[in-house]
């Protein structure tokens, strides 16, 4: 019997501020308030999770996600409010706690298990089977300090993931080396999700999320912007980027980029308001690859809708200059000529006219 | 993921423990609630951390040792740098400060041997401790880690290189024929009473450092000068009649005597041993007080 507790708590941090100033929401992070010298990381949080929870974090760089981990492990006592915790809990971040590159694998397996909570006599039954997960051979027995970076993750990750909590906080974006490793850890971190009793993911993957929680909590400078079923606030979260894009928010549209990315990768559809934001943000940083204008058209034709006149003849500008045969887009350049000629900037003018005449 | 093969994999783990009901939890398994921030008093919160970090005993016993291992693995002699060092030391200052002060040599070898030894193990509770909570920022941030527990593993890592000084007792001892006799049992309850302040000391100079950085450097001067001032290399009765306070009123100096003079085969003083206990009743209090009104804002120093 697990349960999680948090009752109006917050999260300020101290920070001694050179110069004073009213404060101010700044596009990231928590709340800086240099009057009362605080950064507030997270603000009056309350939710309660029993066992079988699975609560996903949602939420963009610095909306507190990680902060609420931390809070929820009693690793940051809350400000205010308070939380109350029943079992066993482990976190699971990128940095393992006791590590250090001065030991040997073996002997870092010994020290970071015993300071995540496992006794020596488990730590002896699980040792052969982590030093098996982590794939790390002979090097076992040599230092740290001479692994590569993707093995001392491994190993950080096998050991984490050796102990069995009963609330199971994790962070996302673990890093697992290559794509082999990738695979084999999500298998093992589905297996420990399934055992424990309370899980809580903070993860930018929404689409994960939403196949993983059933609940999920959307965070913005540290307050709760949403709470409710994954699936629908991935919805409501995705309109509120697509929203914030279209008004040339150039951060929402990468964000937009990186969701589609997310998207692909797991082979899920992909709505077309989304990816046409995704492909405004793929276009202005590789300006050069013409299957992205392709596409953009093709998607916001497929929706139903028009682009300004001399926006589009832009493009089909450039597409025109790559794909000299394409008669349908020199046809769709000379309708939209008239409307969009006296729009335009002069050497794209002299192009579109000369491109049409043809 | 789909949740169908999680349902399933739930199913397959609650079977197994049906199974084998014998199955040992992994973690420290909190039976009652645990409410953060802590409730009540200062002394309450401080002592409810002390204790769980006695909870946790193999964890700053492990990690104390394996520090030491750690930290000499690529040199040659190992911790035994830090006795060649205080040889060496200790045969430099045995010549030219036995002539200086007009001490007999023999004599001032020992003296100076076993003060050095104490007085090193005292300065590094305090010197090294500066660091303890800082370095242990990944521990403490990714769970509700019990904040003594870095002082123990402290004070036993200053143990164990102690340790491998007194070897170099041995050798003093036996190249200067001189034998204690049974007061040197005495220096047990010394070393443990010195110890046990080395908690306290170490525990109050992280937590003091965690939040003024400044002070690390200044506490390594501090203690520096602190040795100079303390009757370590010459006899408190070279004070004089005047000066003699400086030293009569000095914790550490009575530090060093409760585990010197019983080293050195006399026994100390009841003023003394009432010194210790009494620096480590209030120095201990006082931390603990501190400790548990500061306890929840720790982790923000970081």
């Amino acid at each position: 019997m697990a349960r999680l507790t948090v009752e109006n708590a917050w999260v300020e941090f101290p920070v001694r501020l050179t110069r004073g100033g009213p404060g101010k929401v700044s596009r990231t992070g928590g709340e800086i308030d240099a009057a009362r010298g605080v950064v507030t990381a997270l603000r009056d949080i309350s939710f309660e999770l029993r066992d079988g929870d699975r609560l996903g974090l949602m939420g963009h760089n610095g909306a507190g996600k990680t902060t609420m981990l931390r809070l929820l492990a009693g690793a940051y006592p809350p400000t205010r409010g308070r939380v109350i915790s029943l079992g066993s809990i482990s976190t699971l971040f990128n940095a393992t706690p006791g590590l250090s590159l001065d030991g040997t694998g073996r002997e870092n397996i010994l020290t970071c298990a015993l300071h995540l909570g496992m006794s020596r006599r488990r730590i002896a039954q699980k040792m052969e089977e982590i030093i098996d997960f982590a794939e790390l051979g002979d090097y076992i027995d040599l230092p740290v300090r001479i692994y590569s970076a993707g093995m001392v993750t491994r190993l950080g990750f096998a050991v984490a993931t050796a102990v069995e909590p009963e609330i199971l906080l994790l962070d996302e974006g673990l890093a697992t080396g290559d794509a082999h490793f990738a695979r084999k850890a999500e298998g093992r971190m589905n297996e420990l999700i399934a055992r424990s009793s309370i899980l809580v993911i903070a993860s930018h993957s929404e689409t994960l999320l939403a196949s993983m929680c059933n609940r999920c909590l959307l965070l913005e400078h540290g307050r709760i912007l949403s709470d409710g079923p994954a699936g629908e606030l991935y919805d409501t979260y995705r309109a509120q980027v697509v929203e914030a894009a279209r008004v040339d928010d150039e951060e929402a549209q990468g964000r937009a980029y990186a969701m589609t990315q997310d998207l692909l990768r797991r082979g899920a559809a992909i709505p077309l308001d989304l990816e046409e934001q995704a492909l405004r943000h793929a276009m202005r940083i590789s300006p050069d690859d013409l299957m992205m204008p392709q596409r953009y058209l093709q998607v916001v034709s497929l929706q139903g809708r028009a682009l300004p006149a001399e926006e589009e003849a832009r493009l089909l500008i450039v597409l025109l200059g790559r794909y000299p045969e394409r008669e349908d887009y020199r046809t769709r350049l000379a309708e939209l000529l008239p409307t969009a000629m006296p729009r335009l900037a002069e050497p794209d003018r002299a192009r579109a006219s000369a491109l049409a005449a043809v | 993921m789909n949740r169908g093969s999680t349902d399933v994999a739930v199913t397959a783990q609650a079977q197994t423990e049906r199974v084998s009901p014998s199955v040992e939890p992994d973690q420290r398994r909190a039976a009652r609630p645990v409410v953060s921030p802590s409730p009540g008093g200062a002394f309450e919160v401080a002592w409810a951390d002390v204790a769980a970090a006695l909870r946790i005993t193999p964890v700053w016993l492990h990690s104390g040792w394996i520090d030491v291992v750690w930290r000499f693995r690529r040199t040659r002699l190992g911790p035994f740098w830090h006795t060649l060092g205080l040889a060496a030391f200790v045969i430099v200052m045995g010549v030219v400060w036995s002539t200086i002060l007009r001490q007999d040599p023999t004599q001032y070898f020992r003296y100076v041997t076993v003060s050095l030894m104490v007085w090193m193990l005292i300065a590094s509770l305090v010197t090294d401790a500066t660091g303890i909570i800082i370095a242990g920022q990944t521990t403490a941030l990714s769970m509700r880690f019990p904040y003594p527990a870095f002082a123990f593993a402290h004070v036993w890592r200053g143990l164990l290189l102690f340790a491998h000084h007194f070897v170099l007792y041995v050798v003093v001892m036996a190249g200067t024929l001189h034998w204690p006799g049974t007061a040197v049992l005495l220096a047990i309850p010394g070393l443990l009473l010195v110890i046990a302040n080395g908690v306290w000391m170490s525990l109050l100079s992280g937590i003091l450092c965690l939040n003024r950085r400044d002070l690390m450097p200044a506490i390594g001067s501090a203690m520096q000068i602190m040795m100079f001032i303390t009757p370590v290399f010459w006899p408190r009765d070279m004070l004089g009649a005047h000066l003699g306070f400086a030293a009569d009123f000095n914790p550490f100096y009575h530090m060093v005597r409760v585990v010197r003079e019983p080293l050195l085969g006399s026994v100390p003083g009841l003023d003394a041993w009432a010194w210790v206990v009494g620096t480590l009743v209030i120095g201990t209090s006082g931390t603990l007080w501190l400790y548990g009104r500061w306890r929840d804002r720790l982790a923000y120093w970081y």
